[in-house]
């Protein structure tokens, strides 16, 4: 029970998971909650929940500290998704959970702040892609819809305002700054409460 | 049944539960099938980790050495293959938000049955006896988060005994349950003792618990330090008890023997008057109440559970607008807001209320630090006696040390009135005597304190009036030195 | 009537996002979320369709009286209304007795674990909202915000307020909730049972054909045009 040799290190135990099952219902409902208030403006919503996901985030894999936390997290969120209906969720974010575990391979990866906050920032990269696929995959509709009501002209220059390549990419960069400055600010709270209260 | 013989347990290292819980030494217990025993003691005497060497979940859950043996109904519990631990015993823990798995009661009572594989058709017949034989079976198809805590209780205490083990153990039962509820816990209680099963139970509040317990368990620092057969602790007088730190009933007498002032009509006092405030979903509240709380005195709220205490206190606190009447202090009336900044709410569960990083700063948390504040938090820690603790993590301290943060704060604050909400809830004798003595500092100090409380003792040692609500009539009766007056509204 | 159980569930979520990737005209996505609907109903939720209607039909009226200069936010609402049969349908599995969910992943070879991890999902997402109410309570009760404005002069005073009691309060919740699923067995090796039926009955064929059938209706009705 006490020897933590490496074997023994990493399976998971039960309190873990559920550890990993209770922050992950914190993040879930912060993940809920932020687009509602940030609807002005699509494009952050991604960094602003990974901003304040973050310190949750660093407390949790600090405290579990086995392998495998990242990517039981994005299974975890990628199945909350199906119950919204976004079955694709699962398989975008899963794989990206798989890159991210990569990211922290070796023995504890996850207290090391630099790779565990490239790791995160990773997840939520995977996050927004979800959020863009959707629009990618329903604009092709939804424009075919709109030739219907409108001139091949008026469709030219509207066509400008629907062109996504350069959002996307700025929503994934701040998605990845979001993460990487939440994790910054995560790890200062982590080493000033929990370390200090010896909780983790 | 339970058998422990030289058993002795030292935790391994912290894993997240500071200060609180120590080891046991040298342990020889011996419980037979059939009966019924109390342990009891100091926080931090070793009680929990008592149960924990009974359920198995110390040295394997929280790691441990332990020595000497443990066997529960001839076996090790920690070696028990996990089936057959829950076919052996039901565990019934305190706190009811963390041991409910499911959202409906039914649900609940099925949960141990199916994660053994039982068969469907005899976990629905197993649930609809038990139910009946708890008095549960009209809540089965109920949600579990709209019950009351008695019957959050009850539902426990049935989705431990669903699989008919012969062994129940019970962590504080009556913590948060108020008399009526304490009573048909006892009952039922009772009533499974009957039916052959053993009970084990951790618990502060001993006297509810004479009709059917056999023998009363001390411990002290780890040992057992006394074993007192139902009759034998019947008999007791408060000083036998007092070394060990536990409740009696005659320490209400203790505030007595002070000088008692008679309830000075104050210059300024806290008047509610005709005060509204229903609940939108389910239509509870109180409604038309009529309370004047002078200040610099105690005030006790008492009243069954679902009366509107809380409702009360939120509506003082400014947390919650009233709907109709108002709110005064002294000749001004207070606004809701205006009320959130003149007063002080300590709630039950000290954690919600910590979020420094430091005990100093946590006192004089969201204001400027000037000299005078600097002082008034020094006085205040004196007063606490949590000097000492100035700059540990509040997170990091035990229960009782946080409540007197928690407590220090309100001290140092601007607040003119401060509500407590069950401060002695899991506390033991000496908790209770302490915390009737800082209630009292606190309204030297010059506040308005209003203490919510089902715990008589508290109420007896430390209040000036108490005021008790009753649910539905809203009719409130307040005790003054010259006898009982009713007041209806 | 029994409903649908949730391997029911699972297999129309998945014909439904099969047929939302198919479907191109408009009317067959009001026709789809009218399946929902009636899916909803057989499952004895008919209380929850007239939030599920409103919503959708709010995002196509704002899709569709959105200027076109901020065109990627009319793209945003309409794929919005467009998963609206598939939010309904995954409010089935929402609502569906987790004890009967955990069977059903069992038996399809999902890990204990993890089906353990959906229960408390499930089960601790109102638990968790009211703690952080609770939180927010003790943070207006301490008299730190005295105005409603004062929060978002100091947004990081305001995190750092949440952050430990909630810290606190999950690491204590997931000790004593692992203690107790300890305690209750979930660790034992047995196959789980529900006591709700988890094999295939009459009222999961009855569903699955309707869906079938009307789904092939709405695609066969999309290319005839």
């Amino acid at each position: 029970m006490e020897a933590a040799v490496s074997p023994l290190q990493n399976r998971w135990t039960l309190r873990d998971f559920i550890t990993l099952a209770i922050f992950n219902v914190v993040m879930l409902i912060i993940m809920t909650i932020c687009p509602i208030f940030t609807f002005a403006s699509y494009l952050v919503v991604g960094g602003i929940t990974a901003l304040l996901n973050a310190p949750l985030y660093v407390v949790m894999s600090n405290k579990i500290n086995k392998r495998g936390v990242l990517f039981f997290t994005s299974v975890i969120t990628g199945l909350y998704f199906i119950a919204y209906g976004y079955a694709y969720f699962l398989l975008v974010l899963a794989c990206m959970g798989i890159v991210g575990e990569l990211v922290l391979w070796g023995k504890d990866g996850y207290k090391n702040p630099v790779r565990n906050a490239i790791a995160y920032a990773l997840f939520y990269v995977g996050y927004s892609l979800c959020a863009i696929v959707p629009l990618i995959f329903f604009r092709d509709a939804y424009i075919a819809t709109l030739s219907k009501s409108y001139s091949k002209a008026a469709m030219d220059k509207m066509l400008y305002y629907y062109s996504t390549p350069s959002m996307a990419i700025t929503m994934l960069a701040i998605s990845a700054a979001g993460g990487l400055l939440g994790c910054l600010i995560g790890n200062v709270l982590f080493k000033k409460h929990v370390k200090k209260a010896k909780l983790a | 049944m339970i058998e422990l013989r030289d058993v002795t347990f030292h935790y391994a290292s912290d894993d997240g539960e500071p200060g609180s819980e120590s080891g046991v030494k040298q342990i020889n217990l011996s419980v037979k099938a059939g009966q019924c025993v109390v342990l009891c003691g100091r926080s931090g005497s070793g009680k929990s980790t008592m149960m924990r060497l009974v359920n198995g979940l110390a040295p394997g859950f929280y790691p441990g050495t332990l020595s000497g043996t443990v066997s529960v109904g001839g076996k090790s519990p920690a070696e028990l293959l996990p089936q057959e631990r829950t076919m052996l015993m039901g565990v019934v823990f305190q706190d009811p938000r963390s041991q409910f798995f499911m959202e409906k009661v039914r649900d609940e009572l099925a949960f141990s049955a199916e994660n053994i594989g039982m068969d469907p058709a005899e976990i629905i017949e197993r649930i609809e006896s038990v139910a009946k034989q708890l008095g549960v079976d009209h809540l089965l198809d109920c949600s579990l988060h709209k019950l009351s805590s008695g019957q959050k209780q009850r539902v426990a205490i049935a989705a431990a005994s669903v699989l008919n083990p012969p062994l129940l153990l019970l962590d504080e039962p009556t913590a948060n349950l108020d008399q009526s509820s304490t009573r048909n816990l006892i009952e039922i209680l009772g009533r499974l003792k009957d039916n052959g099963t053993t009970l084990l139970i951790c618990e502060h509040r001993l006297n509810p618990f004479l009709p059917v317990a056999d023998s009363f368990v001390c411990m002290n620092q780890g040992q057992i330090a006394r074993t007192w057969s139902r009759d034998e602790f019947a008999e007791l007088p408060m000083e036998a008890v007092r070394p060990y730190g536990l409740r009696h009933p005659d320490m209400i007498r203790m505030g007595e023997q002070e000088h008692r002032e008679t309830v000075r009509t104050a210059e300024m006092a806290l008047e509610a008057r005709e005060l509204s405030y229903s609940y939108r979903k389910k239509g509870d509240g109180i409604s038309n109440l009529n309370v004047t709380l002078p200040k610099g005195t105690v005030t006790a709220l008492t009243g069954e559970n679902g009366s509107g205490k809380t409702t009360l206190c939120k509506v003082l606190c400014g947390l919650l607008r009233e709907r109709s009447g108002a709110v005064f202090y002294g000749s001004a009336r207070y606004s809701a807001s205006k009320r959130r900044s003149a007063s002080y709410l300590v709630m039950q569960d000290a954690d919600y209320q910590l979020y420094s990083d430091s005990v100093g700063n946590e006192i004089v948390m969201g204001r400027a630090l000037d000299e005078n504040l600097r002082k008034r938090a020094y006085e205040a820690m004196a007063a606490f006696g949590i000097e000492g603790l100035r700059d540990r993590h509040p997170a990091s301290l035990s229960g009782g040390e946080k409540q007197r943060v928690t407590m220090a704060a309100a001290y140092c604050s601007d607040a003119e009135w401060i509500i407590l909400d069950e401060p002695t809830s899991g506390l033991d004798g000496d908790g209770v005597l302490k915390v009737a003595a800082w209630v009292k500092q606190l309204a030297r100090a010059g506040k308005t304190v209003v203490i919510i409380t089902h715990d008589k003792i508290l109420s007896g040692l430390a209040s000036d009036q108490v005021v008790e609500l009753k649910a539905a009539h809203d009719e409130e009766t307040i005790f003054t030195e010259q006898g009982v007056r009713t007041v209806e509204t | 009537m029994r409903k649908p159980g949730p391997k029911t569930h699972l297999l129309v979520l998945l014909l439904a996002t099969i047929l939302t990737i198919l479907i191109k005209e408009e009317w067959q996505v009001h026709m789809m979320v009218a399946l929902s609907v009636v899916y909803l109903v057989l499952n004895h939720l008919s209380r929850k369709v007239m939030p599920f209607i409103l919503v959708y039909v709010m995002s196509l009226v704002i899709a569709y009286i959105m200027p076109q200069m901020l065109g990627t936010m009319k793209l945003v609402f309409y794929s919005f209304a467009r998963m609206m049969p598939l939010v309904m349908i995954g409010a089935t599995l929402m609502y569906s007795p987790p004890g009967s969910l955990m069977c059903v992943l069992e038996r399809m070879a999902v890990p204990r674990p993890i089906t353990v991890m959906i229960c408390v999902l499930l089960r601790f997402f109102p638990v968790v909202i009211m703690e952080m109410q609770a939180i927010r309570d003790g943070i207006r009760a301490r008299g730190i915000f005295p105005h409603w404005y004062s929060a978002l002069l100091h947004p990081a005073m305001a995190y750092e307020c949440y952050f430990m009691p909630l810290v606190v309060r999950c690491l204590k919740l997931s000790a004593e909730l692992a203690s107790s699923a300890e305690l209750r067995g979930i660790e034992s090796k047995c196959s789980r049972t529900s006591i709700y039926p988890y094999h295939f009955k009459s009222v999961d064929a009855v569903a699955l054909l309707i869906y079938i059938i009307a789904g092939t209706a709405i695609y066969g009705g999309g290319i005839i045009r």
